[in-house]
């Protein structure tokens, strides 16, 4: 629904024929309304609490305030002066009191609560049956719910009373994609296309929606060009999942259109984050690299600048230009945490503990997210269990799990320090706790957990399923990491191929990694690890002399 | 005039028209009661009932006041409701209400729940829109585990004042203990949604609800996250604390991070942690919280304690000598008497007792102390002299620790005949239920070995700071294996003491045994490691946490720095009075004319006081970027003074974005510290 506040403070003049106490007109009022659109919350809600002082009936005040209280997150407040507002608007009033129960339906809907949710949206519907936005809503609840026969209900009714509205027709081609009938949906969108003014919003989403029907009716190409035209619109919004998907299918193609809207719109630089992920997706990180490169002079773009630093660690194995990166980044904005985390890898990848541990402190006090803090918290963890610290080690893992209460295998990691510290009590309590996570969820152990608990046939059928995505240099390599522990010595070294094959260049982790001990006096393994060596050494010379590292790094 | 008056008052009080005048009695009865003097209007309202026995409202009024705690005469409370409900007209609804909830809270009181629910459900039959009136009902309903009338109850409040927050929580906790863990969990969210950041009880529920799930992560994190919340701890973690202790610090050690600079964050972190036993973390945050507080008299005491239990003798004389400047009551000085007697000083710990005596004379247990420290000086006259004042001036419940420390000194003395009747005077009073580590003591002086043995494992996991005293309990055995074993139990759990092992008369058998050394030397060593951790700790965190440096020469008195604005270079006055910053118009022109600022930074006026008093006009502008040595702040709130030569300052709109600013003349440099 969309949110009242603006219509009501920017319309001209009100129905009237109110009670008398309802009014818009007084001194205190006329401040309040003033104050609220310049966005000064504070002073328009002195004035409203004036005016409510004097006229505590005024339905008027009760609803800039609801408005406000929502405007400031203050979601308790908001419901009150929403059932004040409805308490004293007249019957009549039947737009304003619209506006109330969707107001109402929207705060229960961000509580999660659908039923009182549909309840609210029903009483809206009753007040104001015309109002388009509520159908929309009850489409939107209702695919949610995952109830297509009520979906069809409410966007036929959207079409019979907004019958010109394109957004009708794309909830009908909603209701038409939960019953599987694609063709039909997409003429629902060809027709929503006609109504649509060009380059509005409404044809933007009927783009993206036929982008995402013609997917699903396995026509990947027209789907394309539809999510092309829809992001020309109105940029990506959430098209970043088709894209995604289109991408496994046609991969040439979704690059030839990335590269063809850089070209056609260079200064508009949404297409920069999709264009990287599209090299990165090919294992063409070369290409990602210079990508970004090529526009950093102009636009410092911290984010960039991070995701960059981290495919130089770890794809193209040229660390140094890495941290000359992300030092230069900090001398930009040092208030960054994801800075830190970066260099706090790269520098425990190098082996450079006193450093490492000084970036997660760094990190920690820039009050990063929850993400952040547990890759923080897990690499210091691996660091102290590296330096033999395992009680430190245990601390920070356990910290992980606060952070991330549903991260099942962090108990075997636990359970491996206690092992390590040979403390059976608690090694066989955090197996056991290890072992609940996983039941919780109605999950098989990983295979990384029956490495734990000793059980070797068990965790090489586990490791079986580890590669889900056979391009992952990282799922590859982690499955290596699997057999490698548990003796399959040859097939962790064809596995560590694979890894090295799709663009795992990391070759500070794996000196570095325990998990490959079983591996290391193998001439294969140091064969392998020393060809691939060559040529990510080889790799980098051709990335340094494409662009210019002097530039900026 | 006069009549007019009297008119109005009778239509403002319409709701009493219907019914008698307020008695002479009753209305002073309710000035009385305004001005918070129970007991005047309770004399009043027995006045108004000895002249009327019908005056119903002050039969009420007498209920009301005699069902509080501070009175709670309940039978006569009850008595007065009864005579109340008798005398009061059956149409004024206001006030039998009333009354019917007073009942309630009386049985509520003395736990008689069918009746207190009654006698809601009367009220409530009569004024059905009260909420407090429900909100009683309701939570009865629950304590009877009638829990869908309790949940019936509860809507209907939320029914009539939807705003009522705490009503949604409650309402999770109902449908939670009826097993309704779905509505449960669709009311926490409800909370989560409109309680404005006041959801403590439904970190707590989740806590709860994630325990019973088995995910002992969740249940610490949200467990921690509620008692952050709200300052205290909570039940929940009375549970986890049990069971997953090291999890539990885990989550105190997240919590504290989302606000490391707050003075509560780091005295609740502090609490949790010396809860959980982990004292080396509890004197850190104690730090911590030392270097936030505007009372830092308050944190001494703690600090003292704190460094007394882990045997850092330096500190706890320090932070001791820093209390008794503050304070120099009974209880600072029984403190400090407590921190010397631990470390042997036997002589000035008696010293210092009798200090405290000047303060308290009647405290016995200062008698107590006085004798203990005799004993340990073998002069057990002295010792005996004054456990015959203690016995006289302590309480009952502190009879046993003078009973058996007089017993004890018997046995040093091998006057056996004396030992065992005061030994089986204490075991015959004891209760099964009572299981004060004092009985320990009892237990060893009668050579109940396997009764002590039995409770070894119990203490350990429900009271481990009583794992000393049956140590000691041992120890007076002399039963040196389960001495050691119920000692490093005692370690385990997370405590660093020796020196009191090392001095202590029961102890003495074992000094010299190579085990027994073997393990203090092992504490000793793992504590002097952990002791330079924290002062490492605490030392470099200053270190850690400086994230600029700024040089800065001193002309005319001034500190000059430089910084940069918007990528200009410019020397600023440091100065930590002035309330932003500020630059005169001549650099606010250059500024402006070589695109350094542009028209969008600039923000309104504003009147300005300087240090002369006088008052300025300025123009605000927003600075976008101000370089301050490698770190960069933006959207920084500056003035432009309407003077040429007005010096550049840089003030606290600048600085308050960083924690702690420091001004090192030695080195010429300004320190900048993060939040």
């Amino acid at each position: 629904m969309k949110r009242i506040l603006l219509t009501f403070l920017f319309a001209g003049s009100f129905a009237f024929g109110l009670m008398a106490e309802n009014t818009l007109d007084s001194y205190n009022m006329r401040r309040a309304i003033d104050a609220a659109r310049s966005n000064d919350d504070e002073t328009a809600i002195q004035f409203l609490a004036k005016e409510l002082e004097y006229n505590p009936n005024n339905a008027y005040a009760h609803i800039i305030v609801a408005e406000i209280c929502f405007r400031m997150k203050s979601y308790g407040a908001a419901l009150e002066y929403t059932q004040n507002a409805l308490k004293y608007l007249p019957k009549t009033e039947h737009s304003e009191r619209c506006d109330m129960y969707g107001n109402l339906y929207e705060l229960y809907l961000m509580a999660k609560d659908t039923t009182r949710a549909m309840e609210y949206l029903e009483l809206a519907r009753k007040e104001n049956p015309k109002n388009g936005s509520i159908y929309n809503a009850f489409v939107s609840l209702h695919e949610e719910l995952n109830n297509p026969a009520e979906v069809l209900r409410y966007a036929q009714l959207y079409m019979k009373f907004l019958p010109d509205n394109p957004g009708a027709y794309v909830a009908m081609a909603t209701a038409m994609k939960m019953e599987e009938r694609y063709d039909e949906a997409i003429r629902f969108c060809d027709r929503a296309l006609l109504k649509a003014e060009p380059e509005s919003k409404e044809r933007c989403i009927a783009l993206l929606s036929r982008a995402q029907l013609l997917h699903l009716a396995k026509r990947p190409s027209e789907s394309l060009a539809d999510l092309m035209q829809s992001f020309r619109i109105g940029g990506w919004g959430e098209s970043e999942k088709l894209l995604g998907k289109l991408n496994d299918t046609i991969p040439n193609e979704v690059l030839d259109s990335l590269l063809a809207i850089r070209q056609s719109d260079p200064d508009n630089l949404d297409w920069l984050y999709y264009l990287y992920n599209t090299y990165i997706d090919r294992n063409e990180y070369a290409n990602a690299v210079q990508t970004v490169f090529e526009i950093l002079p102009g636009h410092s773009n911290g984010y960039m600048v991070n995701a960059i630093a981290s495919v130089l660690q770890h794809n193209i194995g040229d660390a140094e230009l890495a941290e000359r990166m992300l030092l230069k980044q900090l001398s930009v904005d040092s208030t960054n945490a994801s800075q830190y985390i970066l260099l706090e890898d790269l520098y425990s990848q190098q082996g450079r503990y006193a450093e490492a541990m000084e970036m997660a402190d760094k990190a920690l006090l820039f009050d990063p997210e929850d993400n952040q803090k547990y890759s923080i918290y897990i690499m210091r963890g691996r660091m102290y269990e590296y330096k033999h610290e395992y009680q430190a080690a245990v601390e920070d893992f356990q910290t992980c799990l606060i952070v991330e209460p549903d991260e099942d295998g962090l108990w075997f990691r636990i359970a491996k320090m206690y092992g390590l510290m040979n403390d059976s009590v608690k090694r066989a309590e955090a197996l056991e706790q290890g072992r609940q996570a996983f039941a919780r969820k109605g999950k098989n152990l990983s295979a990384a957990a029956y490495v734990v608990l000793g059980d070797t046939a068990a965790a090489y059928e586990a490791a079986q399923g580890m590669v889900k995505n056979e391009k992952s240099d990282t799922q590859h390599y982690n499955k290596a990491c699997v057999l490698a522990q548990i003796g399959y010595s040859k097939e962790a070294i064809e596995e560590l191929r694979l890894a090295l094959e799709n663009g795992f260049c990391n070759f500070y982790h794996i000196a570095w990694d325990a998990d490959l001990n079983n591996l290391r006096d193998m001439p294969e393994f140091v064969e392998l690890v020393n060809t691939y060596k060559q040529r990510s050494e080889q790799q980098k010379a051709d990335l340094r002399s494409k662009i210019d590292t002097e530039l900026n790094y | 005039m006069k009549k007019l008056f009297t008119f109005i008052v009778i239509l403002v009080s319409a709701q009493y028209l219907l019914f008698a005048a307020d008695s002479y009695y009753f209305q002073r009865a309710e000035e009385a009661y305004e001005k918070k003097d129970l007991d005047l209007c309770l004399k009043y309202c027995q006045e108004g009932v000895k002249e009327n026995e019908k005056d119903g409202k002050c039969w009420a009024v007498i209920a009301e006041i005699y069902s509080k705690r501070a009175y709670a005469r309940y039978g006569q409370a009850l008595q007065a409701a009864e005579k109340a409900l008798k005398t009061l007209p059956k149409k004024d609804t206001y006030w039998r209400a009333f009354v019917y909830n007073i009942q309630g809270n009386v049985f509520y009181k003395i736990e008689d729940l069918p009746s207190a629910k009654q006698a809601y459900l009367e009220a409530v039959k009569l004024m059905p829109d009260n909420t407090s009136f429900l909100y009683e009902l309701a939570d009865v309903c629950n304590d009877l585990k009638h829990y869908d009338e309790a949940i019936t109850y509860y809507k209907r409040i939320l029914e009539i004042s939807p705003r009522t927050v705490y009503v949604y929580g409650t309402l999770a906790y109902a449908y939670y203990r009826s097993g309704n863990s779905e509505e449960a969990e669709r009311y926490c969210n409800l909370t989560d949604a409109l309680a404005d950041g006041e959801n403590n009880m439904v970190h707590q529920l989740r806590s709860k609800m994630a325990f019973d799930e088995g995910n002992l992560a969740l249940a610490c994190r949200e467990a921690v996250t509620a008692m952050f919340g709200k300052n205290e701890w909570c039940e929940e973690a009375d549970t986890l604390i049990k069971t997953c202790p090291d999890l539990l610090m885990a989550a105190v050690r997240n919590e504290v991070m989302k606000a490391p600079t707050s003075e509560s964050s780091n005295a609740m972190a502090a609490f949790c942690s010396y809860k959980l036993n982990r004292f080396m973390e509890t004197l850190y945050y104690l730090h911590k919280k030392l270097e936030q507080t505007e009372e830092p008299q308050n944190v001494y005491p703690e600090l003292a304690t704190l460094y007394e239990f882990v045997d850092g003798t330096e500190d706890t004389e320090r932070y001791y000598a820093l209390v008794l400047k503050n304070d120099t009551s009974a209880l600072a000085w029984e403190q400090y008497a407590g921190s010397l007697y631990h470390k042997a000083d036997f002589a000035k710990a008696e010293w210092t007792y009798r200090r405290a005596l000047e303060k308290a004379p009647t405290n016995g247990m200062h008698y107590y102390w006085i004798a203990r420290c005799r004993y340990q000086q073998e002069d057990y006259t002295a010792a005996l002299q004054a456990l015959d004042t203690a016995q006289v001036l302590v309480d009952d419940n502190e009879q046993l620790s003078v009973l058996l420390i007089r017993a004890e000194i018997y046995r040093s003395m091998e006057q056996e005949d004396k030992v065992k009747p005061i030994v089986e005077q204490v075991l015959r009073s004891r209760k099964p239920d009572d299981h004060r580590y004092q009985y320990f003591y009892a237990d060893a002086l009668a050579g109940n070995t396997d009764a002590l043995v039995s409770k070894i494992d119990s203490v350990q996991k429900n009271n481990p700071e009583n794992l000393i005293a049956l140590a000691s309990a041992f120890a007076l055995m002399k039963d040196k294996e389960h001495v050691l074993d119920v000692l490093k139990r005692h370690y385990e759990s997370g405590f660093w003491s020796t020196i009191a092992l090392r001095n202590s008369k029961r102890y003495a058998f074992l000094r010299g045994d190579a085990d027994f050394e073997a393990l203090l030397t092992q504490v000793e060593s793992n504590r002097a490691a952990q002791l330079e951790k924290l002062r490492v700790r605490l030392g470099n965190k200053e270190k850690q946490q400086a994230i600029a440096e700024l040089p800065f020469t001193q002309q005319g008195g001034v500190c000059r720095v430089q910084c940069a604005i918007n990528g200009l270079p410019l020397f600023f006055v440091f100065d930590t009075g002035a309330a932003d910053v500020s630059i005169s118009s001549v650099e606010a022109n250059f500024m402006l004319k070589n695109g350094y600022l542009t028209n969008a930074d600039f923000m309104g006026k504003q009147n300005y006081v300087t240090a002369t008093g006088e008052i300025h006009e300025g123009t605000i502008i927003n600075l976008r970027e101000v370089r301050v040595g490698d770190v960069v702040l933006r959207d920084i709130k500056a003035s432009v003074i309407k003077n040429q030569s007005a010096p550049l300052l840089l003030g606290q709109t600048c600085f308050r974005r960083f924690g702690t600013v420091e001004v090192d003349n030695n080195a010429q440099v300004i320190r900048l510290f993060m939040q």
